[in-house]
């Protein structure tokens, strides 16, 4: 199958500390990818360098073939690579439609419109002019992603969806993901939780300290490798 | 009026605007410009002054001030104070310091009895109805419009705004092009009721400050609140003593500061 995404030898520096080194990795048509890692390996850098919000050499990742390295993240978000970011960031000001809509503000032709948003979380249109931060954590994570799937993104980066929420909310949350695959959107889900990225994931990467330790099928992952590769031990 | 304009600018682009103060008597100097080309009453120049400015000051965001952004808090301030002398050097090199006054003609001077035989000025009496209509539009412009949730999308959490695909750079030109709109209308009835010359703009730069401060920061309305608070401290200051009327403005900007440091409409704290 054809790539969407693929990071070629990426390099991320916060001033003179370097963040990722040589990172490589893709994300085919259709498919589910989980990166894990430990606090600092490198995961949420990798998402904000594909979103445009850190530098990168424009072939250094490529988006169905052509270069988006270090473009604008309001020009990635138009080719069709949305990011939904750590702690949802939900625009408070803005009414739960309105952060939707903001969210379909780049105008790209796909399924993704109100209509379905509210079939898919019918919460979100009960308060739908209620301000976004009055919903629940799991409720703001829902209209966080929400506002991802406005875009029509070909490509959907989500950054620890899990975090702070309960169990049942996480499971709630990941029951949704088969269904935007099923909608011909491709996902790259960095999570803390390891069963829970494993359970969700057709292939998963583990990071550690900015480079890539493991890359492996769901189904065919060892766990001592696994644990080997998290922890760096030998 | 004037601090409209400048609670925008800062709510969008959490920028101090120097500059603003300036802005505000350029746009006066435009208008005489235009009156005299054109001899129309400045009042009906207004729509068109509004037009030029906004184009100017989108000129201005894109050309200038969306370089500073980003890059602390100082630069912006540098680059606007800058700005503020160029501005008005240029000024006094084309009008010289002599003042300048704009000539509404006969509504000026002319009044009108309300009720209970309070007599009112027609002229004060329009400028707090545009006041209320220019208010009024800005509300409607940012709570209802595309724009407008682009501006509070931004103003709450700009890079995450950029990754919705927002051009930022272009709406803040849109937010500077409405905040000189809105400040030329300012400027018009500023050159009608007073006379005015190139240096004045810090003044005015202050007393907007003030405004928006009293107001409380955020809020439109509140702006308003700010500038009837103000004028009225100023017009009572004066009735006791010509020379206290700074001062009593002044106090009150204090009070404020010392009894509600976030405004008196402060909008809440989410």
């Amino acid at each position: 199958m054809a790539a969407v995404l693929e990071v070629d030898r990426l390099d991320a520096f916060y001033g003179g500390f370097q963040a990722l080194f040589e990172m490589s990795l893709s994300v085919d048509e259709g498919e589910i990818v989980a990166v894990v890692g430990a606090n600092g390996a490198g995961k949420s850098t990798l998402l904000r360098t594909i979103a445009g919000l850190m530098k990168a050499d424009p072939g250094q990742i490529r988006l169905d073939g052509s270069p988006i390295g270090g473009d604008r993240p309001e020009r990635i978000t138009r080719k069709g690579v949305t990011m939904v970011p750590e702690g949802r960031r939900i625009f408070p000001s803005l009414s739960i439609e309105e952060n939707l809509v903001m969210g379909g503000y780049v105008g790209r032709a796909g399924k993704w419109d109100l209509d379905r948003i509210y079939d898919l979380f019918p919460v979100l249109k009960e308060r739908r002019r209620s301000p976004g931060t009055i919903l629940s954590g799991g409720q703001q994570q829902m209209l966080a992603i929400a506002r991802g799937l406005m875009a029509n993104p070909r490509l959907l980066l989500l950054d620890e969806i899990s975090l702070g929420l309960a169990p049942v909310v996480v499971k709630r949350l990941y029951s949704v993901i088969p269904q935007l695959r099923d909608a011909g959107v491709s996902l790259l889900i960095v999570e803390q939780d390891v069963a829970q990225a494993l359970a969700a994931a057709d292939r998963i990467y583990c990071l550690l300290r900015g480079r890539v330790s493991l890359e492996a099928r769901s189904e065919d992952i060892n766990h001592q490798d696994l644990v080997a590769a998290y922890f760096g031990v030998q | 009026m004037f601090a409209a304009g400048l609670a925008l600018v800062f709510g969008v682009m959490k920028i101090i605007n120097l500059v603003h103060g300036d802005f505000i008597i350029l746009s006066a100097y435009l208008t005489l410009v235009l009156v005299e080309m054109t001899s129309i009453s400045p009042l009906l120049l207004t729509p068109l002054v509004m037009v030029l400015m906004g184009f100017f000051g989108y000129l201005i965001q894109r050309g200038i001030l969306n370089f500073t952004l980003g890059s602390g808090i100082l630069i912006p301030l540098v680059v606007t104070f800058a700005m503020s002398l160029v501005i008005q050097n240029v000024l006094l090199e084309v009008f010289t310091a002599d003042t300048q006054g704009l000539d509404a003609g006969a509504i000026e001077l002319s009044s009108v009895t309300l009720p209970l035989g309070v007599t009112v000025g027609w002229f004060p009496l329009l400028t707090f109805a545009f006041a209320v209509v220019v208010l009024g539009a800005l509300q409607i412009v940012i709570g209802k419009t595309g724009l407008g949730r682009s501006f509070r999308a931004i103003s709450d959490d700009n890079e995450m705004a950029s990754l919705m695909g927002i051009r930022t750079r272009h709406v803040f030109g849109m937010a500077m092009a409405i905040a000189l709109m809105v400040t030329a209308v300012g400027g018009v009835i500023l050159g009608i009721r007073t006379q005015f010359d190139p240096a004045m703009g810090p003044t005015r730069l202050i007393y907007a400050f003030e405004t928006v401060v009293i107001g409380g920061i955020g809020s439109l309305w509140g702006t308003l609140v700010g500038g009837i608070v103000l004028g009225i401290a100023q017009g009572v200051g004066a009735f006791f003593d010509p020379s206290w009327r700074e001062l009593a403005g002044n106090l009150v900007f204090l009070a404020v500061l010392a009894w509600r440091p976030r405004g008196l409409l402060a909008r809440r704290q989410t």
